[in-house]
């Protein structure tokens, strides 16, 4: 249980990482010439000093040099640029003041975003956190960034992982979700200003504030996942290819590869925006000379080879797992990365067609499916499609290729997390339909204020139940571990008993109190064991799957398995029923069973050591 | 730079948007709320 000392180290290991990148951020945007201001400059500079910091922080561990508290502390004191000086951070005249009820409107925005970040502070206990996200930081902050076998996803992309490297190397791992919160106040804050440039101060306001109010933002903004990262990237870098089109300076164009580079160091599948953005400044209106737009693919290689060189050094292939056909797959079977493809398809289970296609966009308001439904909140499907009209060929461009985007998300990554740089324009839409509703009579307003109290009532309730929930959990992190998922509990106090390392058939890996091997086949690469097997998929044979059990160092296995346990002495697994038979592994009649999720329950299997007598 | 002045709905295309923003927001919650299933 912790007391007020440790919690108020807990939210400094949260803040100065943070803090740390926008000082970053603050300074390269000077040097760019990007020209911004208020909130939209702090957004913008903690997307640029993430990017670039991530970056460092990946050499830096690639060389195995520490990167504690302590060193953020120093770059957030050595970059935050002195009051005083001036760079190119403010464009035109002042503006006017905004109205009391915006201002109100951006306080409230403020107040829940400090609301997230200390959220995100609680411990992790969204799936693909404690499973991978954060014990992949972990791996990469006890040891130098290298290739870690079992562990598929140590070979994909990591920029933004890697910005919790500082809160874990000091102790911290439940700081780690600090910087997701920080990116969507940083999607908030880009929101809100380019809504208020296209539409008016109001509705800018108000579209930051949903933005952070979406069950999509509360979803991923006190968890581990990367998407929001990649979000703040990709729509930043859609940004600036917008703002090109529109007759933007020569920095746009730099600015817009720097995000494209990070969003693609974020998550592999961030490459999908480089030949969009490359139509949209192609037909935008204004095409760039093809000496600049070398200048840009030079500049995008230049930031993204870090990642190309360190996924080259592990798996042979630089564009790991893309090309595997012509470039290899390094240690991984080929099967397990196309399953994994078709495992995400199975995120949202309709026939790829015409019909399915008008389901998923339907379900994208009123749907109940857990990766797709409702997560954007009510507004911007309600509101964006008011803001159609007569376009300028920059807009339409834009919105042309986003809606190209979208259909590909239903053909190849269905989940609404994927397409987190394209959601915030709906935001943008919507702000815009929004004020055309409002300047549409009285019944129009009303319709609207209406609209927009139920949609702030609903998200309002939500936020409020997650946030006050995660920050009383604070004080005493595992009862709320031990609320959230029992079962996962029960099979951490397994695992303690248990003789390094232990094979676990998947869950919060982040949470073992000893070194595990994870046996989901999704996870480890190598091994097809266990249950949640893709039909028809051969498992891996005894034999094989026992010697690579030993080869990974793994002593012991935990198994969630249907009782009567030990019944007649064996667990309904067949590659463990054959050790159990032949004796090379054995029951643990010592450990008692623990309850895993519905019936069955945890036991504890030893393996033998081959080279024992 | 300021943006340009919103062109206000009128006629048929106002009763629509009307209707379709209640709707949208009246079903949006009405799926949330009730565990309505009305598409997967």
């Amino acid at each position: 249980v912790r007391g007020a000392p440790e919690i108020l180290q807990l939210v400094s290991a949260g803040i100065v990482p943070c803090a740390a990148y926008l000082a970053l951020g603050l300074r390269l945007l000077t040097r760019l010439g990007v020209e911004t201001r208020g909130a939209e400059r702090l957004a913008l500079a903690f997307v640029f000093g993430s990017g670039v910091a991530s970056l460092g922080i990946l050499l830096l561990r690639a060389l195995g040099v520490p990167l504690p508290l302590l060193a953020a502390g120093a770059v957030a004191l050595l970059a935050l640029p002195r009051p005083g000086r001036r760079g190119a951070r403010s464009t035109g005249a002042a503006l006017p003041a905004d109205p009391g009820w915006v201002r109100v409107v951006d306080a409230a925005t403020l107040a829940l975003g400090a609301l997230l970040f200390l959220a995100a502070l609680g411990p992790e206990t969204f799936w693909d956190g404690f499973e991978y996200h954060l014990p992949l930081v972990a791996a990469w902050t006890e040891g130098p960034i290298r290739p870690l076998p079992g562990f598929l996803d140590a070979e994909f992309r990591a920029g933004v992982d890697l910005l919790a490297v500082p809160a874990l190397t000091s102790g911290f791992p439940d700081a780690a979700a600090a910087v997701s919160a920080a990116f969507a106040l940083s999607l908030a804050g880009l929101v809100r200003a380019e809504a208020r440039r296209r539409a008016s101060p109001a509705a800018g306001s108000l579209a930051g504030l949903f933005t952070l109010l979406a069950p999509l933002s509360l979803e991923l903004a006190p968890s581990t996942y990367v998407d929001l990262g990649l979000g703040a990237y990709g729509f930043a870098a859609l940004l600036f290819a917008d703002r090109w089109n529109r007759g933007g300076a020569p920095s746009c164009l730099t600015a817009c590869t720097c995000c494209l580079a990070f969003a693609m160091n974020a998550k592999l599948h961030g490459a999908a925006l480089a030949p969009l953005l490359l139509v949209i400044v192609l037909l935008g209106g204004r095409p760039p000379a093809a000496s600049r737009l070398t200048r840009c693919a030079g500049l995008a290689a230049l930031l993204v080879s870090p990642w190309l060189i360190k996924t080259t050094l592990s798996t042979g292939n630089p564009f790991f797992p893309l090309l595997g056909g012509w470039l290899g797959t390094g240690p991984t079977d080929a099967t397990t990365l196309a399953l994994r493809r078709l495992r995400l398809l199975a995120n949202y289970p309709v026939p790829r067609d015409l019909g399915g296609l008008a389901r998923y966009l339907a379900s994208l308001q009123v749907g109940s499916n857990p990766h797709v439904g409702g997560l954007l909140g009510p507004l911007p499907l309600a509101l964006a499609p008011l803001a159609l009209g007569r376009l300028s060929r920059a807009s339409a461009v834009l919105l042309a290729t986003l809606c190209g985007l979208v259909v590909a998300m239903f053909f190849a990554l269905p989940a609404v997390r994927f397409g987190t740089p394209v959601w915030p324009w709906l935001g943008v839409a919507a702000a815009l339909g929004g004020r055309r509703l409002a300047a549409s009579g009285a019944l129009a307003r009303g319709v609207l204020g209406a609209a927009l109290v139920l949609a702030l009532l609903h998200q309002g309730a939500a936020a409020a139940r997650m946030c006050v929930e995660r920050v009383a959990a604070l004080p005493d992190p595992h009862a709320y571990e031990r609320r959230v998922f029992p079962d996962q509990d029960a099979l951490r106090r397994m695992v303690a008993r248990a003789e390094p390392v232990v094979g676990i058939p998947m869950g919060a890996v982040a949470w073992m109190p000893r070194p595990v091997y994870n046996l989901l086949w999704e996870r480890n690469g190598e091994l097809f064991f266990g249950r949640g097997m893709p039909e028809g998929l051969v498992r891996t044979p005894p034999d094989r799957a026992f010697a690579l059990l030993r080869a990974r160092g793994v002593r012991s296995l935990v198994l969630d398995v249907v009782p009567p346990h030990p019944g007649d002495g064996r667990v309904g697994h067949p590659a463990v029923d054959v050790w159990l038979a032949d004796g090379r592994a054995r029951l643990a009649a010592d450990v008692p069973s623990l309850p895993a999720r519905g019936e069955r329950v945890w036991v504890l299997v030893r393996l033998r050591d081959p080279a024992a007598p | 730079m300021a943006a340009p002045p919103p062109q206000p709905l009128r006629g048929w295309r106002r009763v629509a948007a009307l209707l379709w923003v209640a709707a949208a927001v009246l079903l949006y919650l009405a799926v949330q709320q009730l565990s309505l299933r009305v598409v997967p």
